[in-house]
């Protein structure tokens, strides 16, 4: 097996640092930005995607009754499965861990491998957490252990510290997330030839919902489709949400959108004189990637 | 009748009593009650967040491993949050956080000013929607955004991810990486000794003044505003600058070369190189000009 060495590129190493965390929800937003820049990061980026595409569409398959059977016997063989005097160590074992006296643990796992090894994970484990620096978790966290918490009634008092970050609207909050996601993926896609692009997204399937219709209706067919559909569900969010928003906020992403929306009719204007323009190809996906972030940001800010 | 009277003095009286209670606490409030002042211990490195609502946000770096915050709100119902982790010993987490207290406070009223001084190596991650940014004398990288208001960067040499949505950014000797996105702000560079920059807006104007590293790498786009760049005449660069609709004015020196099978024309597309060609300035717009020129 290859080790792996220190990426001597220290924007590519940040990005695979910071890589899992994004791919497991939390916003981490110099992937996308390093993503634009690096050709070679942005390959890695669209592969895990598509690898994880492909392993959700993966069938269920349930292993044959004799591999269960052989893993029984070789489990039993190897001590695997619980005795009485297990039972009485997994008993003790958690008094044991918070500093209590339990012969019984120290005894049992002399004689049993099993019970020996998960005594010394825990104690791993324990040692390992003492070394660890003290990290403060994702606002995905805070935000999901607030709505739980505002869920289950532990709030009656207007709530202190963290507050902001806390009082997150978990719709917003989701809508932004999902935006960000469907960005990447379509990030991925816009990579493809059109040819591979419009077996995954024909015109007729971009049509189905009316709002991308009316988009799609006056772009080229194709890509860009789905990108009009993410930014147009994304604008209907915003207006279901616009009246909660501070008035000087909602101007000033008013003025942007129309801006936005003013370079978006001039780039498919010049699309339908020169559709091989690739300037006014790359100007519209960054228009719509754009209206995508200030709608995203607009959502982030409702009832602020 | 008689009922009347009596109702009036009786409200007459309970005005005249909130009066007198609330008239000091405003008194009291008006002397600089929303003001606080602290000074606190961290690490050399800190991480800084600051998640603001409207209002002046000033950082700056300085060579004590603490920070000294000074912050004022506007409105007794706006309060501030201060986190500190670990709880004991130096701050490796700091973040401050502005809320309401009463969600039908005036907008004019949502106001919290901060004056922060703090490590140089300390990162920072600051939101202040409606509100200006400014930052000076920091090395580690800092994520600054912001919705309405103005972002000013002096002297900065860690990675910059600076954001606005109508706000403009300036950003004054980066020396580090630098990001920078608006959609109708204008974007203003002024003597980067940074290698890489990327800025970006819709409908704002970018300027671009001072030199240019060597084997930096300049990527500067618009979509209707004007592009200008502004350097001078011992820089050394290979240009590209291309615009849909605008016009490409080029007052320097330069050693033209073709693009193979580009549909602009003359005007509106020009690529070259200046001197040695050591950096890269690649500027595109979709319809404002681009305009190069010499610093005088």
């Amino acid at each position: 097996m290859e080790e792996s060495r220190p990426n001597p590129f220290p924007q590519c190493a940040r990005f695979e640092s910071e890589l899992e965390a994004y791919l497991e929800g939390e916003t981490r937003p110099f992937i996308t930005s390093h993503s634009r820049d690096c050709p070679a990061c942005s390959t890695l980026h669209a592969d895990l995607q598509a690898i994880r595409q492909a392993a959700r569409e993966l069938p269920l398959e349930e292993p044959s009754p004799a591999v269960w059977s052989n893993l029984h016997a070789r489990l039993e063989a190897e001590g695997a499965f619980a005795t009485a005097a297990c039972t009485q160590f997994e008993g003790a074992l958690e008094a044991y861990m918070e500093g209590e006296a339990r012969p019984i643990v120290a005894t049992h796992a002399r004689d049993c491998r099993p019970c020996a090894a998960l005594l010394a994970d825990l104690q791993a484990i324990r040692k390992a957490a003492r070394e660890l620096p003290l990290e403060e978790p994702s606002r995905l966290v805070w935000a999901n252990v607030r709505a739980r918490l505002e869920a289950e009634g532990a709030f009656g008092t207007p709530v202190r510290g963290w507050r902001q970050i806390l009082a997150w609207r978990p719709l917003p909050h989701a809508v932004a997330l999902g935006v960000l996601a469907t960005l990447v993926i379509l990030g991925s896609l816009l990579t493809m030839p059109s040819n591979e692009m419009q077996r995954c997204e024909t015109p007729e399937a971009a049509s189905r919902s009316p709002a991308v219709a009316q988009i799609a209706s006056v772009i080229p067919a194709g890509e860009d489709g789905a990108l009009a559909r993410v930014v147009s569900d994304l604008d209907s969010s915003f207006r279901a949400n616009e009246a909660s928003m501070a008035p000087d906020l909602k101007a000033t992403y008013e003025k942007s959108l129309v801006s936005l929306d003013g370079s978006i009719r001039e780039c498919l204007d010049s699309l339908q004189h020169e559709p091989r323009n690739t300037l006014a190809h790359d100007y519209l996906l960054t228009a719509y990637t754009r209206k995508a972030e200030v709608l995203s940001s607009a959502l982030e800010s409702v009832g602020r | 009748m008689n009922r009347t009277i009596v109702s009036s003095k009786s409200v007459r009286k309970v005005l005249l009593e909130l009066a007198a209670i609330l008239l000091p606490a405003a008194m009291l409030w008006a002397a600089g009650e929303g003001r606080v002042e602290k000074t606190f211990d961290t690490t050399r490195e800190p991480r800084i967040s600051l998640t603001n609502l409207k209002g002046i946000v000033l950082v700056r770096g300085w060579d004590r491993a603490q920070v000294h915050v000074i912050y004022m709100v506007v409105s007794p119902r706006l309060e501030v949050d201060s986190e500190f982790l670990p709880n004991t010993g130096p701050a490796e987490k700091v973040h401050f956080d502005t809320h309401l207290l009463d969600a039908t406070i005036p907008s004019d009223q949502q106001v919290a000013d901060y004056t922060l001084d703090v490590p140089a190596g300390a990162s920072l991650e600051i939101r202040n929607p409606r509100g200006k940014i400014l930052v000076q004398g920091m090395q580690a990288d800092a994520s600054l955004q912001s919705v309405s208001g103005d972002i000013s960067i002096r002297d900065y040499s860690g990675h910059l991810l600076v954001r606005t949505v109508a706000g403009d950014i300036e950003i004054i000797h980066p020396a580090g990486n630098v990001e920078a996105d608006s959609v109708t702000g204008n974007l203003h560079f002024v003597s980067p000794a940074t290698t890489r920059l990327h800025g970006s807006t819709t409908s704002g104007h970018i300027l671009f003044e001072g030199d240019l590293s060597e084997r930096g790498d300049y990527i500067l786009s618009d979509y209707s505003g004007d592009v200008d760049i502004v350097c001078p005449a011992s820089a050394s660069y290979e240009l590209s600058a291309k615009t849909l609709k605008g016009k490409v004015f080029n007052t320097m020196p330069m050693t033209r070369r073709r693009e193979s099978a580009s549909s602009l024309g003359t005007s509106n597309s020009l690529l070259g190189t200046h001197n040695t060609g050591k950096a890269t300035i690649e500027l595109t717009s979709f319809s404002g000009n681009i305009r190069i020129r010499p610093q005088e």
